[in-house]
């Protein structure tokens, strides 16, 4: 795939890789415009990496399922009395979409043609097709490879990345005392916001913007002057923002946190598409996805100690979120209109502590893309 | 031994009259009684001449005279008469302790009186809410250490066990109990998933079949408790929780006073999230609550005199991570008090 696009990315990407970190630029706009490299990224890391796609406790019952997709794979998520299995959710037969939505069944019908699968994916009954070549035990839905890390659900769609949570080995001890294990799935929602979906990730990832995009809501909590880097490694990055001094504690937390972990949030980027923030007292995640080139396709939500979903200090924490974030939509669907500028020159990232992240999220791009074209391949799926 | 600067209930908004009363919070003897205009006041129980009690003295308009020399002290507890001096000595004062009556109970400020923040007293969450309902409640005093009923109220295991025939059943036997903290206190809570309704909320509830039950137990500093039951149809813990429109919601406010290290004043209401306005509910529900509270006393009475006679070493289990957590809280606190 050669174009002028790609090519100037592919050159960008290069001349970072490796670069020193004084010299660190951010990416031209076509980085984040550009509708042939974004069909690369599908290609190269959301059909063959690990993609999270939501949270174990949105099924938390034998037979609760939702659909969802990714880069045009429909997906079909449900619990077994084996554990969460992932299909493709596309009907055997002349392939329409078998499940919709969400909900809990022991079944999954095909509205078309009344096919319909069991849930451990075999055909179960195709009305009317005795006397044809049907064969049954061979018109299953196809498995997705899937893995839990931490009550996530992640799944790789060409069924061979090496296993993912040696690769996060890091993250698990920086994150321990948290418990997630006793993090419960409080909150859910769905969201399309009009941003290449990496500006959305980069937003997330980088403590740069708070005190400016944030006066009103985070600065008081997380100033930007507080923020520090966190290690990283070539699967993820991740940085803390310690609380400001007239910041009064979050809680409930677990009695396990330390006292620099009850005043800070830690963030997590495990690329390509997880972006997860664990504060004392909840964890607030973003399944994302490309949904084209303008569009990121959001699966977000709430995990926390409180049981109840309905208890005030739930309630009250996803309305934070809810007004941090449309401060951010509206920022990030700016922004993607002025990447789409021809005078736009890249800029220089600020420092390690403020957006050392968006650094080693192009390094991580430059060592997948930049060295060897002939890495890009069509998945078996 | 007792965290000092905190809001205590001295005593319910009955117990304080037009009449004398002598009670002790945290040690110290303190006389109340209410002014004319309805104010609570709460004042050093002890004349500065010869000690007596003022309790024992008598009510003179909003001012107590003394019953042994006729010392006169105003409700800011400054002395305003000596019979046969003129000049009233400048040392002649007794302690005056902050006071508020909310929630039907007298709150008393054991502290710094400079510190003392009516804000900080316990929130009542739905106090305001027409559509929960409250029963009176009560007290009792319990021949036990303070922190031996706030271990009971940090432990939604005991219900299976203590009060078998009414909040508990089996099912409250083996579901695990998460442990979190804050600020104000330490919570232990669970869900109990698909479990029978225990005997005492089976007639509450607004739905049939089985049931998911949130336990949520959660004492704050010094004393206080705050226990949420909340019963939903199987299925909805995760996804509504008492948002649920046929949740039956029951939340049981308990204050406990340490009257001394072996001695402690419970005070106790509940509300609800149904039949606001049903006398008899809430009638039925006061006399279940005393039923299972004497079941609570029996064994706590006991427990302290088991700990009071003890040969061998107590054991700890899982199941007391939040209650030696609390402990742990209090004695810092109580140590950080006596630094400052």
């Amino acid at each position: 795939m050669t174009n002028a696009a790609v090519s100037h990315i592919r050159a960008a990407l290069a001349a970072r890789h490796g670069a020193p970190r004084t010299a660190a630029q951010a990416m031209p706009g076509e980085f984040y415009t550009s509708p042939d490299w974004l069909r690369l990224e599908e290609d190269v890391l959301f059909r063959r990496e690990w993609v999270a796609i939501g949270h174990a406790g949105e099924v938390p019952g034998i037979g609760d399922y939702y659909t969802t997709d990714l880069v045009g794979e429909p997906l079909l998520v449900t619990r077994t009395a084996q554990g969460i299995r992932v299909y493709s959710n596309v009907c055997r037969h002349r392939g329409s979409i078998v499940a919709r939505g969400r909900g809990r069944a022991q079944r999954f019908t095909c509205p078309y043609h009344a096919w319909s699968y069991g849930a451990d994916g075999q055909l179960l009954a195709a009305p009317l097709m005795n006397g044809t070549t049907l064969d049954r035990a061979t018109c299953g839905l196809p498995v997705v490879a899937s893995t839990l890390w931490h009550g996530f659900i992640f799944v790789n769609l060409s069924g061979d990345a090496p296993p993912l949570a040696p690769r996060l080995q890091g993250i698990d001890a920086v994150v321990a005392n948290y418990q997630d294990e006793h993090r419960h799935f409080l909150f859910g929602k769905d969201e399309v916001w009009a941003t290449n979906w990496k500006c959305l990730a980069e937003n997330f990832m980088e403590g740069y913007h708070l005190s400016p995009l944030h006066a009103k809501t985070l600065h008081a909590v997380t100033p930007t002057a507080l923020c520090e880097k966190l290690p990283h490694t070539d699967h993820y990055t991740g940085y803390r923002a310690n609380f400001a001094p007239s910041c009064p504690e979050r809680g409930p937390y677990p009695p396990t946190l330390t006292e620099q972990e009850r005043r800070s949030d830690a963030f997590y980027w495990i690329y390509p598409g997880f972006v997860i923030g664990i504060c004392p007292h909840f964890t607030l995640y973003m399944c994302l996805r490309p949904h084209g080139v303008g569009e990121v396709a959001i699966r977000w939500g709430v995990t926390g100690g409180p049981l109840d979903p309905s208890d005030p200090i739930v309630t009250n924490y996803v309305a934070l979120c809810e007004t941090f974030s449309a401060e951010d939509r509206a920022e990030l669907e700016v922004l993607w209109r002025g990447l789409h500028s021809r005078t736009y020159v890249p800029g220089p990232l600020a420092p390690d502590a403020f957006e050392g992240t968006i650094w080693d999220m192009i390094q991580y791009m430059g060592a997948r893309f930049a060295p060897d074209p002939s890495a890009v391949q069509t998945p078996a799926l | 031994m007792f965290i000092k600067n905190a809001w205590y209930v001295a005593a319910s908004d009955e117990e304080v009259t037009r009449q004398l009363r002598a009670v002790t919070v945290l040690g110290e003897a303190i006389v109340l009684y209410r002014t004319a205009a309805g104010d609570p006041v709460a004042l050093e129980d002890a004349c500065v001449h010869r000690k007596l009690p003022l309790s024992m003295g008598r009510l003179q308009g909003d001012s107590v005279e003394c019953g042994y020399h006729g010392m006169v002290y105003d409700c800011s507890g400054r002395c305003t008469r000596v019979p046969g001096m003129d000049r009233i000595p400048s040392a002649a004062r007794v302690r005056r302790y902050p006071t508020v009556s909310r929630y039907g109970l007298v709150w008393i400020w054991m502290g710094d009186e400079a510190a003392a923040r009516p804000e900080e007293i316990f929130t009542v969450v739905e106090a305001d809410n027409p559509a929960w309902g409250r029963n009176a409640g009560g007290s009792m005093t319990v021949a036990c250490h303070y922190l031996n009923i706030t271990d009971n109220l940090l432990d939604p295991s005991h219900v299976a066990w203590v009060h078998q025939s009414s909040f508990g059943n089996d099912a409250c036997a083996d579901t695990p109990i998460q442990t979190l903290e804050d600020a104000h206190g330490v919570t232990a809570s669970r869900w109990m998933r698909n479990v029978p309704v225990a005997p005492f909320y089976q007639s509450l509830v607004r739905f049939t079949g089985h049931c998911d039950r949130l336990q949520h137990y959660e004492v704050r500093y010094p004393s206080h408790a705050f226990i949420r039951a909340v019963f939903v149809p199987t299925g909805a813990a995760d996804r509504e929780g008492a948002a649920h429109p046929l949740a039956m919601v029951m939340d049981s406010y308990n204050f406990m006073t340490p009257v001394d290290a072996q001695t402690t004043r419970y005070y106790w209401f509940q509300t609800r999230n149904f039949a606001p306005d049903d006398a008899a509910l809430s009638e039925s529900m006061d006399a279940a609550v005393r039923a299972a509270f004497a079941e609570d006393r029996v064994v706590l009475e006991a427990v302290h005199r088991g700990f009071a006679e003890q040969q061998t070493p107590k054991l700890d289990l899982a199941i007391d991570r939040a209650q030696l957590l609390f402990r742990r809280r209090v004695a810092e606190r109580v140590a950080a008090e006596s630094v400052s």
